[in-house]
């Protein structure tokens, strides 16, 4: 991970959006980008297919500037959710310094939902990762949806979140809870920023 | 008021108003004259008023005034780790010359450090040594503990700070932002000081808020975004009152991202500005901890201090774990000094972790006190080395040592048959060249490798490499005798390469040329190669004749010219022959009870044993009498063959 170059004075924090497909991580990139005045943000790198799936990853760079003499920048990244897609999230997920799991809150999706947190877990552990020692944000995603179609966050949290990391219920698409979990998450990412700088 | 209580806290950068002028002024009186017409000050106030930048003002003030003060810094914690047993105890508490103990409200937290308190507090309170005390709770709430310490502070000085007003607030923000390029508009500072901030180190904390937030905004902020980013609102509430300057509109606009709460972004931009230079500054918090807690046990800080001068320091972390290590280096260096020498518990020597070298060395002094390196033998001297045409070089080659010992001729290879005095030499050497550069280390290379072999088994290999390494000259006899023991060569090998590398002189002697040694590493005969090498012959007549002149010095037959004539003539393989030629004719004359004499020595010794003829390779003599061929490296081991078995039964029969 590389969070603090005290030799170049950079701060550089890699967010990566995980889950399983359609259940919104693009949507939360599109909507921070569109938040994001211009001359702190670059160019949502996206590529996806006819159907507006991802098809490798989604990149936003963020250009906070100088904070305390340090040249700030936050990238976000999501992974493709498909199954097949599985060496792609691997790769995005190298030297991640937290992960937000966006899962879909509508209640037929809930194994989508449980096997992309394994994925998760196990993609980790392949980069030497364990997961209890990244921070972590649980996002559920679509509760604007009716709510006969979803599950309460307290449901969600019951099935997904045994690590009791911060969640937060979320409507990506108009925007809500979007920024509430990127705050959280790069709160969590900063504290650990260690006097220790990496190396390089 | 304190600008920052870690980053070097002195009185120069305490700012002074109407709420704290009273307590600044009792702590420079101190720091003047510890004890001067007061055993005890206690300075009262809430947290972030200043107390700690006053002790540790104080403490600056001495170590420039007074360096031979030994002033004791304490924390609650510290304190506690004394408590415990740790830092030497309680008992360093009672000695010091000042103690300045901060936090003293924690103690109603633990009984240990309640106990700690008292403890100091009742033995230095007879002798009248003096104590400051910082508190941020009156006495009276400080539990049972709390009547205990009233009354042992009651002949004392108490004074109160009290929260800064927005005079000394202001004068505080405006020290702070000169700190910052660019830093912030005095109209800002003025804003910020009429909010009723009552912590200076909220203050402190603000402005590194206010100034990073202008870093990463277009332009200077105003009074209003100020007020709205340390508050939270636009509007805040102000000392005086004031009515809250709205920014002009175009501003607003400008930086509407900043100052609108339903800005997400800026949102975002406020907790990640608060938790970057939050994290980002926190070494400093860490190094200022560190240059307290171990100044206080009297170590140099100097490299903690630079780091702390620099703006922005490259890798802080590093350092901070390099100093520590060395702290932890030092107090492992100095338990095993005093364990062997006591009185150097608390020497200077382990206190400086720029300095890890001397603190080796004076710990490896200290060894080589408790145990000596194998010094020369006094019993040889180069006077009494017999000169002669065959050994003038290698004396000429040894005066040049001597003269200059470590820079030319190092090392100095002697090289010589069994009995040629290479060990009179080698000692010699040693008494000439005296411990100036230290001590010298001379010994056998049999023992040499019997210790290594001994301290590999048992362990403490690296104590005895320490002695030696000090050694001011190290000379090692009979180096061959390192063949077929790599465990030994290896060490030598790198004691050698440490010694030349410290201009130390290096004497070997050895049987033999080094390029004819066997089972010796060759990167060890390369490196003997490369010095002087000199060759002690077999004792010519002039030598003998020199020896054989010493020894009947003592004797009857003193300036007897015939007898010395006749066995210095007597052909030798060795001096130790030589000698012994001369003790066995002496012996002889004692025992029969008459004067040594030449027809006395021919008698004893073409008995015991004809004279030699190294040159011959058996055959006989000039008169026709047969003689044998000695073969063997010295007297002691010799062997005699008769080349014709009919000589040896004429031998036996006479």
């Amino acid at each position: 991970m590389s969070l603090v170059n005290f030799a170049s004075r950079e701060i550089t924090c890699k967010l990566v959006y995980y889950g399983p497909g359609r259940s919104g991580k693009t949507t939360n990139l599109h909507y921070i980008h569109g938040r994001v005045p211009e001359m702190r943000r670059g160019r949502l790198i996206s590529l996806a297919t006819q159907a507006d799936r991802t098809l490798f990853f989604d990149f936003l760079p963020l250009e906070l500037g100088q904070i305390s003499g340090f040249t700030t920048r936050f990238q976000l990244y999501t992974v493709p959710g498909q199954a097949y897609y599985n060496a792609t999230r691997r790769l995005v997920l190298q030297g991640a310094d937290g992960v937000v799991f966006v899962a879909d809150s509508q209640a037929r999706r809930f194994e989508d939902n449980v096997e992309s947190l394994q994925d998760l877990q196990e993609n980790l552990l392949d980069h030497g990762v364990d997961i209890r020692e990244l921070p972590l944000v649980m996002q559920y995603n679509k509760q604007d949806l009716p709510h006969g179609l979803t599950l309460t966050q307290a449901e969600l949290d019951d099935a997904l979140n045994f690590r009791g990391v911060p969640s937060l219920p979320a409507d990506a698409l108009h925007g809500h809870g979007v920024f509430e979990t990127l705050k959280q998450l790069s709160g969590l990412v900063l504290q650990r920023l260690a006097m220790a700088p990496p190396e390089g | 008021m304190s600008i920052s209580s870690l980053e070097g806290a002195t009185f120069e950068s305490f700012v002074e108003g109407p709420s704290n002028s009273a307590a600044a002024v009792a702590a420079r009186s101190v720091a003047s004259q510890p004890g001067g017409g007061r055993q005890s000050l206690l300075l009262l106030g809430p947290a972030g008023v200043g107390k700690t930048h006053l002790l540790g003002a104080i403490a600056a003030t001495l170590r420039t005034t007074q360096p031979g003060l030994e002033v004791c810094q304490e924390t609650a914690a510290s304190l506690l780790d004394r408590a415990r047993g740790l830092h030497g105890g309680l008992a360093p508490l009672h000695e010091a010359g000042l103690v300045l103990f901060d936090e003293l409200e924690r103690i109603s937290e633990h009984r240990d450090l309640e106990g700690a308190v008292l403890d100091f507090l009742l033995a230095r309170a007879p002798m009248g040594r003096p104590v400051v005390l910082a508190s941020a709770q009156s006495l009276e709430t400080l539990g049972s503990a709390g009547a205990e310490l009233a009354a042992l502070l009651s002949e004392g000085t108490t004074v109160h700070l009290a929260p800064p007003d927005s005079g000394t607030r202001l004068a505080i923000l405006r020290l702070r932002s000169a700190e910052f390029k660019p830093g912030l508009p005095d109209d800002v500072l003025a804003a910020v000081a009429r909010l009723p901030i009552t912590s200076v180190r909220e203050l402190l904390a603000a402005i590194q808020r206010l100034v990073a937030f202008q870093s990463v905004s277009p332009g200077p902020l105003d009074p209003a975004q100020a007020r709205l980013l340390v508050t939270g609102r636009a509007t805040a509430r102000t000392d005086d009152d004031e009515p809250p300057v709205p920014a002009p509109a175009s501003r607003q606009v400008e930086l509407r991202p900043l100052e609108l709460a339903d800005d997400e972004f800026g949102s975002f931009l406020t907790e990640v500005v608060a938790s970057v230079s939050h994290q980002v500054d926190r070494w400093r918090a860490q190094v200022g901890e560190a240059i307290l807690r171990h100044g206080g046990e009297g170590f140099l800080t100097r490299r903690l201090e630079a780091l702390l001068e620099a703006e922005m320091p490259a890798r802080p972390g590093e350092v901070l774990d390099r100093f520590e290590l060395d702290v932890m280096r030092l107090r492992a260096l100095e338990s095993t000094a005093a364990s062997l020498a006591p009185e150097l518990a608390g020497s200077p020597a382990f206190r400086d972790p720029d300095r890890i070298d001397d603190a080796e060395t004076a710990l490896a002094l200290a060894r080589l006190r408790h145990d000596p390196l194998p010094a020369p033998s006094p019993e040889f001297s180069l006077e009494r080395f017999g000169e002669g045409p065959g050994n003038r070089r290698a004396l000429q080659a040894v005066r040049g040592v001597l003269h200059q010992p470590g820079a030319r001729d190092n090392p100095l290879v002697v090289v010589g048959a069994s009995g040629t005095g290479k060990t009179h030499l080698l000692h010699a050497i040693g008494n000439q060249l005296g411990t100036g550069a230290g001590p010298v280390a001379c010994l056998a290379a049999a023992t040499f490798a019997g210790d290594v072999r001994r301290l590999l088994e048992s362990g403490g290999l690296a104590n005895w490499r320490s002695r030696f390494r000090h050694a001011g000259a190290f000379l090692l006899d009979d180096l061959h005798l390192l063949a077929g023991r790599p465990e030994a060569q290896e060490e030598f090998l790198v004691l050698f390469a440490h010694l030349l590398a410290h201009g130390r002189q290096v004497v070997v002697a050895m049987n033999a040329p080094p390029s004819s040694l066997k089972d010796i590493d060759p990167r060890l005969l390369s490196r003997l190669e490369a010095g002087l090498v000199v060759e002690l012959p077999r004792p010519d007549r002039e030598i003998r004749l020199l020896v054989v002149k010493q020894l009947l010095a003592a004797s009857p037959a003193a300036g007897d010219a015939a007898l010395a004539d006749w066995l210095a003539n007597r052909p030798a393989d060795s001096v130790r022959a030589v000698q012994g030629a001369v003790r066995r004719v002496l012996s002889a004359a004692e025992a029969e009870g008459i004067g040594p004499s030449p027809a006395l020595a021919r008698e004893v010794l073409d008995r015991i044993e004809p004279a030699t003829r190294p040159a011959s390779a058996g055959g006989t003599a000039a008169g026709g009498a047969p003689v044998p061929v000695r073969t063997g490296q010295g007297p002691e081991k010799m062997v005699t063959v008769w080349p014709r078995i009919g000589d040896r039964l004429i031998e036996e029969l006479d």
